[in-house]
């Protein structure tokens, strides 16, 4: 915990850093500072979310309710490693607890998407063991009628004091699916959670986009204009500035609200503007700049990533949320592939 | 935001009406002789589009029928059989039940009455054909500026006299429909002439509404009393026009609307056209863009803009007064009038558009194009060139005649007032220049005074900002900054004042002398900004800057794209080069000068008032690091609550449940709730199930300060007016509208709106942002903490916390605020976080 100054210093990126996890596993013995420090981080602020969302669960509901079930009977409910197998009564009373119980679902809830694993971090490990353990490790008991593939079939890597907690969220990651009856997304990023939402109109492309990366055909993505006939895309390719005004690179026109540019575009600033055409009427959409930036470095590191669920991860992680985007396209469809490309920063 | 200077509306004045007012007959219906007895086919005027009838077959059928019985053509019993068979008919498939009520008139007459009936009839279309020939050589002699011929004069009273002997005499026979059909044709002479005021009397301008008022109401009469509905169409919209040239905006938009609702009740397009080129014509009279909007999507539902040019051509309109000349050209060049008396309103679009794109050899060959006549177009399109050419001596030799400029529309002499102005400025003469500008802003707040449409804009839409902008050039160039700030204020955001309030010098020095380094206050035109300084000893500056509002609002919105990615470098740039061409060096000398701590009010107008003001540069740092900004979106004179003291107890609200599943929607809410209800023990701290509508009205009540966290949702149920449609999120899904906050009245000393972009609102040009914090501000609450953009809920937790720590210690709540984001910065949060949050309000 030393290395990283007790969170003050410079975090890395990594999802399974060892020292990060470390710093997360002791969050509450940490300063102000460092805890700032990693509230501000796109990654690892996340995570700590999760940890203190679920610490306050567990210190403020489930002493004080005493139908809550116990932290330990939770996680033998989820079948973490080493769990004792609950009996039959007894799962089924977990089971019916957390189809009422509003205060699990309070946290479940607030904590929008991805519900707090927060020691599933090493996905390498995560996945080699899906491999390895198949079924012996499932986060959901197969009794509740979920898919048992394609999510977070990993060990749960203990840290102290954090068991119960984890156990806990990854019980109630079962009672959130079976209360919104599908699965929910949790292995793909998110964007942090706001106090309301202002997405504009014009979506993606949006901040930076990598030269060469995912992007072959950089999709222009508008919210859908009711009744709109027509789209239409102007790109114009500047120097910057916040006055520059630029010069016009293509139009494009199409009958829907997402539009293929087709072409690839070399480094620089651009501000798209977007109009819908309805009943013969342009309706102004807005604008939006992106910048296309050489990244070699990020991007051998990406070439080298084979996965694209972790492609994925990496882009958005590091700002390229465009990019992030455009992976995520190539993964097979899914609902949570489907959450991902239906979400937006919202701002 | 009609930052054009040159109206958009070419002919409104001179050929509005005859271009509106022309008829003519669809072809389908052939020349069946009673047609206009009936008026149950469309008559279609220039320009609009003609729209399939699904009836159009059985109605023809049906008035054939009809003008049989009138004609005493066969036999009186089967014609009759066959005439109630088909108004059944109308009615059963088409709901054209009126038809059943002409029958029934027509069969109550007797043959003879019937016949003289017809006969009136007949006396009547001659009447009209006479009209139509005295409007064609109207239209001829408007666009020629030749004024009123005293020939026409003499023969449309001679026809106005025929027409009120007609109605007098068909209205004592049994068959009054004619008599109906005179007054409204003379209704519709007489209103022309009172809305065009051609040389009226003093006694005839007074005269004309009540002679136009009684003869609609007559003319309405007789159509019910003959059965009639389909005809009390065209009272019904002379009666729309009567209340707009009344300025009665109300009124006319009421009647409007039933035109509106009664043409498509009996399917009659033309009148539903007629009826939204009213009510959009009222929505830009009172600089009511959304209403503009509105009504234009409706009207573009019933046809294309490529078969009717006025729906064409006010769409190309919106669009230039969006400053979106290059989209106003492609659409005009794509949407050709296909009459060819529409040709000459078609290119005059075209010069204004082209000299917007500061395309000059265009505009120069369109103008050219208009011809040599002298109208109030023309002149107007012809000096506008010249300012543009650098021709200010040009501009005053275009527009001298100023009898030919009182012949003008409001709106054409508000426009040669301002271009008069502009010339004078041009040529250095600002004294010159100075009664020109005053006289167009002043008109505008007459015409504010008239329209009263809370959610429109009369300085931004009608007068134009470019205007107020030159007026303050002119006091700065005559050494009178302070002038130049009072009139800026004294035109934008009048609505954080009482009616009819103005602003003194002796107001704006008392505000400047209540911070450190005084007050800065902007206007945005559509080519320059004008920004002026007062110190707190009453010393003022001014300088014009070359930034227009579009190249502004891009500025700003790329700014806070970079910030809200969290790019701070980027950020950092674009601040600094905002910062440079915004403030001038003795400006920004002076924002130097007092230290961190002092205090600065910025009166932020236009696409000013969404910048990040914290990361403005100024000379390689941010404004952040010079001073304690204090923000306002113009100046608030009415009443409001009193300073906050620091032992006043809080209600501390928020921390909303879902509506079904009834669980915590922000963690980092329910939070920082908690932990400032730590913070303030003898706080009323109400969360959850607790924080509802009932309680949060107490609130605002209460005059105790208020905090609220929760999100800031779009809120379709609250009203359509100047706020915008969102609302604070209560538990169980209920929100609370900004009109709500306004109703409640809270005169609250400091409220935090720690929500989503509780700073924005629906943009009024020259009125500002219209959303929640608007309507805290307006209801008298002395100071609010808002944000700029949507903010993340758990850095809006640490936020709060620092910021309450501060006010306990004693800093003002706009040191508070600065103190908060500079904790998150320390922290090593990005400007998304710490940025977002304004301190708005009169400390």
């Amino acid at each position: 915990m030393d290395s990283l100054n007790q969170g003050r210093g410079s975090l890395p990126d990594g999802p399974d850093d060892p020292n990060v996890i470390e710093l997360l596993t002791h969050w509450d013995e940490l300063p102000e500072a460092g805890l700032a420090n990693i509230t501000a981080h796109p990654v690892h602020g996340a995570r700590l979310e999760m940890l203190r969302a679920a610490d306050d669960w567990l210190d403020g509901q489930t002493p004080s309710t005493g139908g809550c079930p116990s932290a330990g009977t939770l996680y033998d409910f989820a079948k973490g490693p080493g769990y004792v197998p609950l009996d039959p009564q007894s799962q089924d009373e977990v089971l019916c607890h957390l189809t009422e119980c509003k205060e699990c679902a309070d946290l479940l809830i607030s904590l929008e998407s991805s519900p707090p694993v927060p020691l599933d971090w090493s996905p390498a490990v995560r996945h080699q063991a899906a491999a390895d353990t198949g079924e012996d490790l499932p986060t959901r008991p197969a009794s509740w009628g979920m898919p048992q593939g394609g999510h977070r079939p990993a060990p749960i890597r203990i840290l102290r004091r954090l068991a119960p907690i984890a156990a806990a969220l990854t019980a109630l990651v079962g009672g959130l699916m079976l209360f919104q009856g599908g699965d929910a997304p949790y292995d793909l990023p998110t964007y942090p959670l706001l106090r309301g939402s202002a997405e504009g109109s014009l979506l993606f492309p949006r901040g930076p986009v990598l030269l060469a990366s995912e992007n072959q055909d950089l999709l222009f993505e508008v919210n859908p204009v009711a009744e709109a006939q027509s789209y239409t895309i102007i790109l114009r390719a500047h120097g910057g500035g916040a006055f520059a005004e630029g010069s016009r690179v293509t139009q494009l026109n199409g009958d829907g609200p997402e539009l293929a540019l087709g072409q690839i575009l070399p480094v620089g600033h651009y501000t798209w503007e977007a109009h819908a055409t309805v009943n013969g009427l342009e309706q102004p959409l807005g604008e939006r700049d992106f910048e296309v930036r050489h990244n070699d470095s990020f991007l051998q590191a990406l070439t080298e990533e084979q996965d694209v669920r972790e492609r994925v991860r990496s882009l958005h992680e590091a700002g390229y949320w465009t990019d992030a985007r455009a992976a995520a396209r190539r993964l097979p469809p899914s609902s949570e592939r489907d959450s991902y490309l239906g979400s937006n920063p919202g701002r | 935001m009609s930052t054009q200077r040159l109206s958009t509306q070419p002919h409104q004045g001179a050929l509005g009406w005859p271009q509106r007012a022309l008829h003519r007959r669809r072809t389908a219906v052939g020349t069946v002789p009673f047609l206009a007895a009936v008026g149950l086919l469309a008559w279609t005027p220039s320009g609009f589009a003609q729209q399939a009838n699904p009836a159009q077959g059985e109605l023809t059928a049906f008035v054939r029928t009809l003008s049989a019985l009138r004609a005493g053509e066969g036999a009186e019993e089967d014609v009759a059989r066959q005439l109630l068979q088909q108004a059944e008919s109308l009615c059963v498939d088409f709901s054209r039940c009126d038809t059943l009520a002409v029958a029934r008139y027509y069969l109550r007459l007797t043959p003879g009455q019937r016949a003289r009936g017809l006969e009136a009839e007949r006396t009547f279309l001659t009447l009209r054909k006479t009209f139509q020939t005295l409007r064609a050589n109207y239209e001829q002699s408007s666009q020629e500026n030749l004024g009123p011929n005293p020939d026409w004069r003499q023969e449309v009273r001679s026809l106005c006299t025929a027409l009120e002997n007609l109605a007098t005499e068909a209205e004592r026979r049994e068959d009054v429909v004619p008599a109906a059909q005179s007054y409204a044709l003379l209704a519709r002479v007489e209103l022309h002439e009172f809305e065009q005021a051609l040389d009226l009397t003093d006694a005839r301008r007074q005269e004309l509404p009540g002679l136009v008022s009684g003869h609609i109401d007559s003319s309405l009469w007789l159509f019910e009393r003959a059965g009639q509905v389909t005809p009390r169409l065209e009272p019904l919209w002379l009666r729309g026009r009567l209340a707009r040239a009344r300025a009665e905006h109300g009124r006319a938009r009421e009647v409007f609307e039933d035109c509106l609702r009664l043409a498509q009740d009996v399917g009659r397009f033309e009148y539903q056209e007629r009826a939204l080129s009213g009510l959009v014509d009222l929505a830009k009279d009172a600089g009511n863009l959304r209403e503009v909007d509105e009504h234009l999507a409706t009207w573009a539902s019933l046809t294309s803009p490529i078969d009717s040019w006025p729906l064409a051509r006010e769409h190309a309109a919106r669009l230039l007064a969006d400053d979106r000349a290059e989209a106003a050209l492609a659409f005009l060049t794509s949407h050709a009038p296909k009459l060819a008396g529409d040709q000459a309103q078609w290119r005059g679009m075209l010069a204004v558009t082209y000299l917007r794109t500061g395309d000059l050899v265009s505009a120069r060959r369109e103008v050219q194009g208009l011809g040599s006549e002298a109208g109030e177009f023309n002149a107007l399109a012809r000096a506008a060139l010249a300012m543009a050419e650098g021709a200010p001596d040009r501009v005053r030799a275009l527009l001298a005649d100023s009898d030919q400029r009182a012949r003008w529309s409001p709106q054409g002499q508000v426009e040669a007032a301002s271009l008069m102005g502009e010339s004078w400025l041009a040529s250095g003469q600002p004294a010159q220049a100075l009664p020109y500008l005053e006289s167009a802003l002043d008109e505008g707040r007459r015409k504010a005074g008239r329209v009263q449409d809370q959610a429109g804009s009369i300085v931004g839409e009608w007068v134009g900002i470019h205007t107020l902008t030159l007026l303050a050039r002119a006091h700065a160039e005559l050494g009178d900054p302070l002038s130049a700030a009072r009139v800026i204020e004294d035109n934008q955001s009048r609505r954080l004042r009482p009616v009819d309030t103005r602003i003194t010098s002796e107001e704006l020095l008392s505000w400047a002398a209540r911070f450190d380094l005084g007050l800065v206050t902007f206007a945005v035109g559509a080519d320059s900004t004008v920004v002026v300084w007062v110190d707190a000893s009453g010393r003022a500056g001014a300088s014009s800057r070359p930034l227009g509002r579009r190249s502004l609002e891009g500025a700003v919105r790329r700014l806070r794209e970079a910030v809200v990615a969290g790019d701070l470098p980027r950020a950092e740039v674009l601040g600094q080069e905002i910062g440079a061409a915004l403030l001038p060096v003795e400006l920004r000398d002076h924002l130097k000068s007092a230290g961190v701590g002092a205090r600065a009010l910025f009166l932020l107008h236009g696409p000013l008032e969404a910048l990040p003001m914290s990361l403005l540069g100024v000379d390689g740092s941010w404004l952040d690091d010079l001073l304690t900004p204090l923000v306002l979106p113009g100046l608030p004179l009415g009443e409001a609550a009193a300073p906050l003291a620091v032992d006043t107890p809080w209600n501390l609200m928020g921390s909303p449940l879902g509506s079904e599943e009834r669980v915590a929607l922000l963690p980092g809410a329910a939070r920082e709730l908690a932990q400032l209800g730590r913070m303030h023990p003898d706080a009323n701290l109400l969360t959850g199930t607790a924080f509802v509508r009932p309680a949060l009205e107490a609130a605002m009540e209460s005059g105790r300060p208020l905090h609220l966290a929760t999100h800031l949702v779009p809120a379709p149920g609250c009203a359509e007016g100047r706020l915008a449609p969102v609302g604070l999120l209560l538990s169980g899904g209920e929100v609370l509208c900004p009109e709500q906050v306004l109703s409640a009245a809270p005169r609250l000393p400091l409220v935090v709106l720690a929500a989503c972009e509780t700073a924005g609102g629906r943009t009024i040009d020259a009125e500002g942002s219209h959303g929640v914090a608007r309507a805290f501000l307006e209801a008298g609450t002395r100071n609010l903490l808002v944000t700029l953009w949507p903010i993340s809920d758990s850095a809006a937790q640490t936020f709060a916390l620092a910021y309450h720590e501060s006010l306990e210690t004693g800093v003002a709540p706009a040191g508070a605020a600065q103190e908060a984001r500079k904790h998150l910065r320390s922290l090593g949060h990005g400007p998304q976080d710490w940025a977002a949050f304004r301190a708005m309000g009169r400390e």
